[in-house]
């Protein structure tokens, strides 16, 4: 064939003009109408999901319903929840769950939310398994329930309810697909991130004190051995926390700064590359764009305003994550009380 | 937002003080994150050298990661710079027109540490009885300023 061949082939030209030379074997693409690839998506992405913690169930008007429905009730006590008023709220919901029989879930999950916000948790972990029960594939339930016993496994001696709370959320996270609800996905990450955090403080937590108890155990046998002096002693002891990791020493949380959004100074959600070739978090680029002009933020080049998501970044930012899960929303000097479920 | 600036604040101040601890002595009074006194020397071998000199930052409530630059003027006997009134304002196109995202309060101190190791001879901008006289009142932010020299 002619070097020139692959030009007939483009998709902007009439190709009927050839239709009887050439027959396009399989394999050839020929006028295959592929969309311009743009930039669209990334940059109004589809509208912003309800928050979930204030997301009540499907809302709707008092009058659609009658005082011997539950539902009316749930609508009231859904009133009285988002002003603040939990004891009320509770009240209306009790009312609600009592005209049903407790047959509807959402009412539990409701109930058992606004006991979690009043810090009593036991009840909020009875109502959301409640929920949970009467119908197996309730999201929010799901989620309550986690975050329940994630907040409840921060004051064990174990880490046995940190776990199922992370099993609960996955749970929660596996659901969505199912119901066509992905844009909870994202928000559930963060907590499975933040429960996987706490478990592993908590793991570390557990650990020092069984060195320590370890240590001080070693000590008093040493102390015990008549055949050694203060010298012997003081090395066999060093040798022995040397064995098995001195539970003192500070642990070094250091993230790799190619992980690292240079305008938000934290670990990327959405990286996404300039035309400058550097990386950012996508919604601070936008913003900082907005302000300053297509310029990019390190080098100053001007760009073009369209940038594309950097998946290796993000696959690494994962692969980081999976070792390091305090390295989540880090802050120096954390304690994982602080962390919000 | 208002958290998402606090942090951003803090990693700026943790890199400031394991980078830079023995170049710039970082002060907050009244505990607040949003006010901040960076004190630091002039640089050894340069015309300011062991002069003291302190930098006063301003963030205002737009910087939501850092979107919106920093009010940074000099306090206290601001040095004798061509770039640099004697009310302390400092005519630095990266605090005003040229403001990127990434800069840092760190950056912006080096830069001007720079900027005064780079000049030959202590002198008082031309303008600057009047524009002292003009700028009662005013904040360095409210002016468009406009950048004689190419070199800073």
């Amino acid at each position: 064939m002619f070097p020139f061949i692959s030009n007939i082939f483009r998709s902007d030209l009439p190709l009927f003009i050839f239709d009887d030379i050439f027959v396009p074997g399989p394999g050839m693409r020929v006028g295959v109408p592929r969309p311009p690839y743009t930039n669209q998506q990334y940059k109004d992405q589809v509208p912003k999901p309800p928050n979930l913690q204030k997301m009540q169930s499907v809302k709707k008007s008092l009058g659609d319903y009658s005082e011997t429905q539950g539902q009316y009730w749930c609508i009231l006590g859904d009133m009285s929840f988002e002003k603040g008023d939990y004891t009320k709220a509770i009240q209306y919901y009790d009312r609600a769950i009592q005209l049903t029989d407790g047959t509807e879930s959402s009412f539990f999950r409701s109930r058992g939310l606004a006991y979690k916000k009043m810090g009593n948790l036991d009840q909020a972990y009875k109502d959301a398994i409640m929920a949970i029960e009467l119908d197996d594939k309730n999201i929010k339930a799901h989620l309550l329930c986690g975050q329940v016993l994630a907040e409840r496994g921060k004051k064990q001696e174990n880490t046995h309810e940190i776990e199922t709370a992370i099993h609960r959320l996955t749970k929660a996270r596996t659901l969505c697909a199912g119901q066509k609800k992905q844009y909870y996905e994202d928000e559930l990450s963060k907590y499975i991130y933040r429960a996987k955090k706490l478990l592993w403080y908590k793991n570390k937590e557990l650990e020092d004190q069984k060195k320590r108890q370890a240590i001080n155990n070693y000590t008093q046998y040493l102390q015990q051995r008549g055949d050694l002096n203060e010298e012997q002693r003081k090395n066999e002891l060093n040798a022995f926390i040397n064995s098995i990791g001195n539970p003192d020493q500070k642990q070094n949380y250091d993230i790799p700064s190619y992980l690292i959004c240079k305008i938000t100074f934290e670990m990327m959600e959405n990286p996404v590359v300039t035309d400058a070739g550097q990386t950012y978090e996508r919604d601070m680029l936008i913003e900082a764009i907005q302000k300053n002009g297509p310029v990019d933020p390190c080098t100053r080049q001007p760009i073009s305003g369209e940038f594309y998501p950097n998946h290796n970044i993000k696959q690494a930012t994962q692969d980081f994550l999976l070792n390091n899960p305090w390295a989540f929303e880090f802050q120096q000097g954390e304690n994982y009380d602080d962390i919000e479920f | 937002m208002q958290n998402r600036m606090a942090k951003r604040l803090q990693k700026d101040l943790e890199q400031m003080q394991k980078t830079y601890v023995d170049q710039f002595i970082v002060k907050m009074p009244n505990n607040d994150i949003k006010h901040w006194i960076v004190g630091f020397e002039g640089a050894k071998g340069t015309l300011y050298q062991g002069e003291k000199f302190e930098l006063q930052f301003k963030f205002s409530n737009d910087y939501v990661a850092p979107i919106e630059s920093p009010e940074v003027i000099f306090i206290g006997k601001p040095p004798e710079h061509e770039h640099i009134y004697s009310n302390g304002f400092i005519c630095l196109s990266i605090l005003f027109d040229e403001w990127s995202a990434a800069l840092t309060v760190s950056s912006i101190c080096l830069s001007i540490q720079s900027m005064l190791s780079s000049a030959t001879k202590k002198m008082k901008p031309p303008n600057d009885a009047e524009f002292v006289k003009r700028s009662a009142g005013r904040g360095p932010k409210s002016f468009l300023w406009s950048y004689h020299d190419e070199k800073c």
